[in-house]
């Protein structure tokens, strides 16, 4: 008989691809990650529409939808990917970004969709993939519940708007998940590819090699020569892949040191007393842009989020890359943007998970945080992410 | 016997080791994928924007030029000397100051050219002056902006008898052709033509302590603690 009910319950499941069937597993996930990024493109609908606040934007950013969500950095990786690299000595240019976002800008706008539209769907659907990667990274590292609360205030995370932007943010979130997942399942290959991946999308993909090192040096006793072989290869995957930047612009451009003539540019040359120079000049930066509280303010939050992350269990590599992810940026003498580079903080969001096991106290920072987040795409004409 | 330990500690130490194969073959195989990757997929820049690239940036390395200035026939003496002063304001700003063979004296700080002791933009004889002392930054702004739109042409030239690239930029009806030496791209000569003015100067870069002393003294700025570079 209880073959027979097996039998039954079966053949009334509904028969749904595995993907599917896997996807439905993560309803939740899906749908917040569809309220979200609602929020972020109402938003972004809203400004199209008042045209106000104006700050930087040209006109010309207003006339699109979503044009609000392609300015800033979106113009810059559009243009590599239409034109490719060039070197403009003296002036900001655009050997500063790193080229694996704008290869696949460009694979995208192959199908014959406008680059800023392209931009925009890439972006979003990284970001998908990167709550799923991340809850189930989590759920082995924190436990699934800690891990699920965690995937869902980083979905409504307030800077997390820049998930939805022509940024290579989303990307790069999503493969610093996928190395996190692959290499704790010791899947040292997929993992190499997905560091690889970081590394070109993001400068600060280089740095996967310490939590990878770290999860490889944990299990260096038990692991055989082959499985030895391959997780020192995901290791050096990151660097060897970021070194292929500066080689390309060395034979492109005849200039391998063209990243770091452009970042100068910008204004991120590091220094070895960047970071003093950034600490002592706290009070200058805020009297010239008052909006500079909002990356010490995020800098100083992300830190101290990694401190809870690290008492709630989070890998000692994971939590010394997070905390590199905000310090480092300082080398430069500024805050600058330093909200942005601390997205990539994983560990981050399960230390803000850690202080919300009560129900209420979940709710509040959810819908505090959608706040911000709608609050941070309306003023985004005001200040770049 | 010996031979035959030999080989086994040889098959032993490879058989320990042989993990370091993979490790270093597959990182290796990223960085070619990865630049095979940007090659196949980016458009190289044309030569001449890698040229004019080039002359930019040895062009940003001087901070004062000199120039023989050539319009309508009259020849005047220019020297332009560039970077932080705290001459219109207390916070050290960038610009640029022209001091001609005539004691005229022009500046640029951002807000177009102007004449000391005169109000409001200079007119378009003083505008073709300034350009014609080939202040570096103000060539360099020019012809950057123009950079990434492909609106540059830069050919191989002669000029007095050596090898020179003529690079052109400006607008289409108004252009301004700037040479630099073929092999240094050291700037040699700077032609303006067509309705906003025409002329011709001869550049040497650089300058000497008595030429910067000298245009900071017509310009009142003495006490300066330091001159700051761009």
């Amino acid at each position: 008989m209880p073959e027979q009910a097996g039998d039954l319950a079966c053949a009334r499941a509904p028969i749904r691809p595995p993907a599917l069937g896997w996807l439905a597993g993560r309803r939740t996930l899906v749908l917040w990650w569809l309220y979200s990024r609602g929020v972020v493109l109402v938003a972004a609908l809203v400004l199209h529409l008042l045209r106000a606040p104006r700050g930087y934007f040209r006109a010309a950013v207003f006339a699109h939808p979503f044009g609000a969500l392609e300015a800033w950095d979106g113009v810059w990786y559009r243009q590599i990917a239409e034109r490719g690299y060039l070197l403009i000595p003296g002036r900001q240019s655009d050997p500063a970004f790193f080229p694996f976002y704008p290869v696949l800008l460009r694979l995208a706008g192959a199908t014959g969709l406008p680059l800023g539209i392209a931009g925009l769907l890439l972006s979003n659907a990284f970001f998908l993939g990167a709550l799923l990667a991340f809850d189930a990274f989590g759920s082995r590292i924190v436990g699934s519940s800690l891990a699920r609360r965690a995937t869902l205030l980083l979905a409504v995370f307030p800077m997390g708007y820049v998930f939805s932007m022509v940024y290579p943010e989303s990307l790069a979130l999503l493969a610093f998940a996928l190395v996190g997942l692959l290499s704790v399942e010791g899947r040292w290959l997929s993992c190499a590819a997905a560091a690889a991946v970081a590394a070109l999308a993001r400068p600060e993909g280089v740095l996967l090699f310490l939590p990878i090192a770290g999860c490889l040096l944990s299990r260096w006793g038990d692991s055989g020569p082959q499985a030895r072989g391959r997780g020192v290869a995901a290791v050096l995957a990151a660097p060897a892949a970021a070194i292929s930047f500066p080689l390309y612009l060395g034979w492109t451009l005849r200039n391998p040191l063209a990243w770091s003539e452009a970042q100068q540019a910008w204004g991120r040359s590091f220094r070895v007393t960047g970071v003093w120079h950034s600490l002592a000049g706290v009070g200058a930066q805020l009297g010239r842009h008052p909006w500079a509280a909002r990356d010490i303010g995020f800098c100083l939050f992300t830190l101290l989020l990694l401190g809870l992350a690290w008492r709630a269990g989070a890998p000692l590599g994971w939590t010394v890359l997070g905390a590199l992810l905000v310090l480092l940026p300082l080398g430069s003498g500024s805050f600058q943007s330093d909200a942005r580079f601390g997205l990539l903080a994983l560990p981050a969001y399960w230390g803000l998970a850690s202080v919300t096991r009560r129900r209420w106290t979940f709710r509040s920072i959810v819908v505090s945080s959608a706040a911000l987040l709608a609050a941070a795409v309306l003023t985004l004409p005001l200040i770049f992410p | 016997m010996q031979l035959g330990r030999a080989n086994i500690l040889q098959v032993r130490a490879l058989v320990r080791f042989r993990w370091l194969l993979p490790a270093l073959l597959i990182p290796l195989c990223i960085a070619m994928l990865g630049l095979g990757l940007q090659a196949a997929a980016f458009p190289r820049p044309p030569a001449e924007s890698l040229v004019t690239a080039d002359m930019l940036r040895r062009l940003l390395r001087y901070h004062e030029m000199r120039a023989t200035e050539n319009i309508g026939g009259r020849r005047i003496s220019a020297v332009c000397v560039q970077g932080r002063f705290s001459w219109l304001s207390a916070r050290p700003a960038f610009g640029a100051l022209v001091l001609l063979g005539d004691g005229e004296r022009l500046y640029d700080f951002g807000h177009g050219v102007r004449e000391v002791g005169r109000r409001g933009r200079s007119d378009r004889a003083d505008q073709a002056r300034f350009l014609l002392a080939g202040c570096p930054t103000v060539l360099a702004d020019r012809i950057g902006t123009r950079l990434r739109d492909s609106s540059i042409e830069a050919d191989a030239a002669s000029a007095d008898g050596g090898p020179v690239v003529a690079i052109r930029f400006g607008h289409r009806r108004s252009p301004i052709h700037l040479y630099v030496d073929a092999r240094g791209y050291k700037p040699v000569e700077l032609t303006l033509s067509g309705k906003d003015g025409r002329g011709q100067s001869d550049l040497a870069p650089g300058g000497t302590l008595v030429t910067i002393v000298r245009v900071r003294r017509a310009f009142g700025i003495v006490h300066e603690p330091r001159r700051l570079h761009a």
